[in-house]
């Protein structure tokens, strides 16, 4: 058993930026607890790398005085943290019941197909990502998709094979890690 | 009935309670004897109310509550067995049993599995599920934790334990919902202390030990409840084996027992296999020759009794000299001193305590007339500011560094550590991290440290008003005493500013109830007995000795280091501590014992060894002591063996020192024989025989008896209890944890200046400063928290866990050397033209300090020990062997000096 610390200073892949280094020190000063932030530490991780990195957690965790284990099982609790790679579009299809109801299964079979992917899988392009949550919260325009930062609401299937032609030509604006949910409601 | 600060009275199925304000409603039920089902509630853990099982109808509460973290309240009416609780119950129940396997025929908790007691009692015979059970993946954990998390019923109490209590941490919640799993970062192997109480805590089956898995029902194992024999903690464990093997299968230790109240640490959890170990010594062997051939009982007894008379009529009885080793018990350690004393006739009897502990029970004894603790683990916990000086508490005492981790962590004590320790996170728990202001300090300097804040207690008036207002002759005495050390020496020594110093001083003396613990970093270490000295003047003027609630506690390595020397296994002390210059004393024993004793005070180990040397000293009788294994060289040791005509070795094992014996006895285990061990609080605690020893090994109060027996001075006891009740009668006045008033008294009066000038002369600065090996680095060798002694050695699994001994050393002194984790590094002394030297590999721990490394001293054979420097206390004797200065280098393509030995060693 090699019993190292996890604040070693071994070589190790990079993790957070210098200056997301500083940003979590400064908003740790913010809590009488440094571990409070875990969460700010977690999107700082994301938002650079795009998915929540072993390395970015290390560092969180020895900036905020934790464990990596306590990071990892914060990290591993909010749906909205990735802890593998996704693709550049995240595609998120709910799947709670008024979306179900309202055709989310053929959607996703419809996503699937068109992607040629499955449910959890990204696109060996690493152009997309695809899953399903629970209730996006507007249920009244079931059946909702989630993409990035954009809500798509009441989908369709021609909409959805419009989109996609639009996706593969453009990249997407880049901001895909942070994880506040700003739905913009668009119909 | 205990009167209650502040009652509250309620009522919980119709029975009326009082109970004390804060209680929680599960609790007061079970004070009441009412028992509410519960799953993630816990005695050890605080209330996190996330099972769901404990529910209970309360009147005028228009749900139903967890009773488990719900406080009571005056005229409260609970119901626990309404038709809607009971409802509750079994709808919990339902939901836990969705998910749960019925794999309770080949689970190693079945038949105490909380979960089948539950549902026995709780639940329907029915479920109302028939989905299909989530199955999570099976994936490899650790080779001494098995992980089956498709029993898990995510009661989350493994986890908060470690956090909680052990302050570690190495497992989390990963996911979430039904998916949740018990886990490590990214999956990984599981790295922490392995204390085990993971296991122990778990309810069902999800977490259970690997080592002994599916070996046993748990129904079928004979428990016996001891004490463990590895250190001075003094922990309660079950024993639990089975008859038919003569084997222990597993420990574990009850939640509500002991000194530890069911923790343990990893020597405790795992260690047990050095109990059957097939390097036991199975019969007595005696030297033919040049070779040990084995020998029947009656005659090896017989040829030890003739060639110890022989010797006796050649040269007197002060020709022959006994060592017992601090791991026997208190009935084992009285018999030998009085085996040595009356039947032999001679006064030269020490033990394993000479090494260290010996310093603090000279110093203390003069103080407050014994060297236990005054502070028992309880006032640890209940103390306000805790002092840990000289001790890497984790490491050299596990439990006892609980008790410091739940002063901090559940009253909120201020700590100060002190030593050369800084902050570290991982697996092993680490108390610089719990302290808001540690006292990182030069190594080494920890005396100079104590010898500073006395300092600071003085010139900052900070003396208890008791002490300062009854022993002003003794105060104004300190006062001048200190002023030979000027702060800038203080902080050049110690690396520590005087402010911090003294905010420290200011803090100890400041709170309502203080505790200081010191350990081996300065009872270890050249000066150790003058550093305990000062220590007790520190403890005196802050008040410690005379707050309730407060003290200064002394740190044993071996577990029975304080029962030995109270039994009188010591040159300077008969048995009750009494010196044996003290005539009046001297007497009073004899009128007990009705025999003539030796009135010469003897020689201790370390002079023993010497007049062997000299050939003054012809037999040497060695009971559980391996001089030569833990000795280093320069101390002559191997020169004093051979120059024996007569070495006698009582052990469980063939030790190093064995090798060279004309005799080898075999002695029983701990878990062989019964008998009372005494922790360093001082509590005298029972053990008990588990198993039939090993072979022919025999309890050594036995093989005592048996001796005196062919020595024609019968000291005849049919059990040890018989020993045990002689204890009790002879030592009418044992001291306890309570302190003497007139040795205190006596002592501030007889304190000469001189003597207190002498203490705090700054001197030319520690051993370790001044190095004689000349290097840059500090070198301390240092005890690990899976290992004790060589004892451990013996266990397979501790040797799995740590089977080789690394340098630890803070990452930027590795980085200054190249050196990386695992990367082979040579130390070098120098002393005079001659040099030696050790390769071992390296390890970096950022907790170390620059300019420090450490070496465990349960690896001998890697040769550090050879590096340490070697002298011995004028006043105590004890041998300091523990620190050096090195040169460190990168080793680059040689081989470990550890592994090179040790399979010559080995390969027996
Ligand atoms: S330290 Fe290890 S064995 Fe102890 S509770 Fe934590 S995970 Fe379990
Ligand atoms: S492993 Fe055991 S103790 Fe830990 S959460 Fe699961 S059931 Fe509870
Ligand atoms: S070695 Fe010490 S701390 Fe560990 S279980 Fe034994 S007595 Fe307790
Ligand atoms: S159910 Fe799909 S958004 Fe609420
Ligand atoms: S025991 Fe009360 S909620 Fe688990």
């Amino acid at each position: 058993m090699a019993h190292t610390p996890y604040n070693g200073s071994s070589q190790r892949p990079a993790g957070l930026s210098e200056a997301a280094r500083l940003e979590l020190i400064e908003t740790a000063k913010r809590y009488p607890i440094k571990r409070s932030a875990v969460l700010h530490g977690l999107r700082l991780v994301q938002r650079e790398a795009g998915f929540v990195t072993e390395a970015g957690m290390r560092d969180v965790a020895s900036l905020l005085e934790m464990t990596p284990h306590e990071v990892y099982d914060v990290a591993t609790f909010y749906t909205l943290f990735h802890l593998r790679p996704k693709g550049e579009y995240l595609i998120q299809v709910c799947r709670t019941l008024p979306c179900a109801l309202g055709g989310a299964e053929s959607l996703l079979s419809h996503l699937e197909q068109r992607l040629g992917i499955r449910e959890g899988q990204t696109t060996p392009d690493g152009k997309f990502t695809l899953v399903t949550v629970e209730c996006l919260a507007a249920c009244g325009k079931a059946p909702v998709m989630q993409v990035n930062d954009d809500y798509h609401e009441a989908v369709t299937t021609e909409q959805v094979d419009r989109l996609i032609e639009q996706w593969h030509r453009t990249p997407p604006v880049q901001d895909a890690g942070n994880a506040s949910t700003r739905g913009k409601g668009r119909g | 009935m205990t009167t209650l600060k502040s009652p509250v009275t309620l009522t919980i199925d119709g029975k009326s309670i009082t109970v004390e304000k804060g209680t929680y409603v599960i609790d007061a039920a079970r004070q009441a004897g009412i028992h509410i089902p519960y799953f993630c509630s816990h005695v050890k853990l605080a209330p996190d109310a996330n099972c769901r099982m404990c529910l209970v109808e309360v009147e005028k509460m228009p749900k139903l509550q967890t009773s488990c973290n719900l406080p009571v309240a005056e005229g409260m009416v609970v119901r626990s067995t309404s038709e809607k609780a009971e409802q509750a119950h079994k709808s919990v129940m339902d939901f836990i049993l969705a998910n749960h396997p019925l794999d309770c025929p080949m689970c190693d908790q079945g038949g105490e599995c909380e979960l089948q007691d539950r549902t026995h009692a709780y639940s329907d015979n029915y479920s109302h599920y028939t989905e299909a059970k989530r199955l999570p993946e099976k994936r490899y954990f650790s080779p001494y934790i098995e992980r089956e998390m498709s029993r898990c019923i995510t009661c989350m109490r493994c986890v908060r334990y470690c956090d909680e209590v052990l302050d570690v941490k190495a497992i989390a919640a990963v996911n979430r919902g039904d998916r949740v799993e018990i886990s490590t970062f990214m999956d990984r192997e599981l790295d922490c202390e392995f204390c085990g109480g993971c296991v122990q805590i778990c309810p069902v089956g999800a977490f259970t030990n690997r080592v002994a898995l599916y070996d046993y029902r748990p129904w079928q194992l004979k428990k016996t409840e001891t004490v463990c024999a590895y250190c001075a903690d003094g922990c309660t464990l079950t024993l639990e084996s089975k008859v038919s093997e003569n084997q222990i299968v597993r420990v574990t230790s009850d939640w509500e027992k002991g000194r530890n109240l069911g923790d343990l640490c990893a020597k405790g959890f795992f260690g047990y296999h050095m109990i059957n170990s097939p390097e036991r010594v199975a019969a007595p062997m005696i030297r033919q020759d040049g070779r040990l051939v084995e020998w029947p009982w009656i005659e090896a007894i017989e040829a030890a009794a003739q060639r110890l008379s022989e010797i006796k009529r050649r040269y007197g009885a002060e020709a022959i000299g006994g060592v017992i080793s601090a791991r026997c018990t208190n009935e084992e350690a009285y018999l030998f001193q009085k085996l040595l004393r009356l039947a032999i006739g001679t006064p030269h009897v020490d033990s394993s305590a000479r090494d260290g502990h010996l310093n603090s029970v000279r110093a203390l004894t003069r103080v407050a007339g014994h060297g236990r603790m005054t502070a028992p683990y309880e006032a640890i916990e209940a103390a306000r500011v805790v002092m840990v000086i000289g001790a890497d508490l984790t490491e050299t005492n596990p439990i006892t560094a609980l008790k410091v981790k739940a002063a901090v962590r559940k009253h909120g004590a201020n700590l100060i550590t002190v030593g050369p320790y800084l902050k570290e996170i991982g697996p092993i728990s680490n108390l610089v991290n719990l302290s808001q202001a540690p006292l990182t300090v030069t190594p080494g300097s920890e005396s100079m440290v104590v010898r500073a804040l006395v300092k600071a207690v003085v010139e900052e008036r900070l003396i208890e008003p008791s002490v300062a207002a009854q022993a002003q002759t003794y105060v104004a005495r300190v006062e001048a005493a200190v002023t030979q050390l000027p702060w800038p020496v203080a902080e050049a020594r110690t690396g520590l500013s005087a402010d911090a110093i003294k905010a420290a001083a200011r803090s100890l003396s400041g709170a309502e109830r203080a505790v200081v613990l010191f350990g081996p970093e300065l009872t270890r270490q050249a000066g150790g007995y003058d550093a305990v000295c000062a220590l007790a003047d520190l403890a005196i003027l802050t008040g410690l000795y005379s707050k309730p609630g407060s003290g200064l506690n002394p740190l044993c390595e071996e577990n029975n280091e304080m029962g030995v020397v109270e039994m009188g296994a010591a040159p300077e002390f008969l048995p009750g501590l009494i010196d044996v210059r003290n005539e009046a004393a001297r007497l009073r024993l004899r009128e007990a014992w009705k025999e003539e004793l030796p009135s010469a005070t003897g020689w201790s180990l370390t002079q023993m060894l010497e007049e062997a040397r000299q050939g003054r000293l012809k037999a040497l009788y060695l009971v559980g002591e391996d001089p030569l294994g833990s000795l280093p060289a320069s101390s002559g040791v191997r020169q004093a063996l051979q120059s024996l005509e007569l070495l006698i070795c009582q052990d469980p094992f063939l030790t190093e020192t064995g090798r060279l014996a004309h005799l080898v006895l075999p002695a029983a285990g701990f878990a062989e024989k019964e008998g009372t061990f005494t922790n360093h609080e001082g509590r005298v605690q029972r053990v008990r025989r588990a198993l039939e020893p090993v072979g022919e090994a025999l309890p050594d109060w036995d093989i005592f008896g048996q001796l005196a027996a062919g020595l024609g001075h019968p000291l005849d006891y049919a059990s040890a209890g018989e020993i045990t009740d002689e204890i009790r009668r002879v030592l009418s006045d044992r001291p306890d944890g309570r302190i003497d008033g007139a040795v205190m008294a006596q002592y501030l009066a007889d304190l000469t200046a001189e003597e207190l000038e002498a203490r705090y002369r700054p001197g030319p600065g520690a051993a370790s400063e001044r190095g004689r090996g000349g290097g840059s680095m500090t070198l301390v060798i240092s005890q690990s928290l899976f290992h004790s002694g060589k004892l451990s050695r013996r266990a397979s699994e501790l040797m799995r866990i740590e089977p080789e001994g690394r340098l630890q050393l803070n990452p930027s002194d590795a980085e200054r050397l190249g050196v990386e984790d695992g990367d082979m590094v040579r130390l070098r002394t120098m002393d005079g033209s001659a040099s030696r030297e050790a390769v071992v590999p390296a390890v970096r721990r950022a907790k170390i300090a620059p300019g420090f490394c450490r070496f465990p001293g349960h690896f001998p054979e890697a040769g550090v020990k050879e590096l340490v420097d070697w002298s011995v206390d004028p006043v105590t004797q004890t041998p300091y062997f523990r620190s050096g200065r090195v040169m460190i280098e990168k080793a680059v393509g040689a081989a470990a000096t550890a592994s090179v030995q040790a399979a010559a060693r080995e390969g027996v």
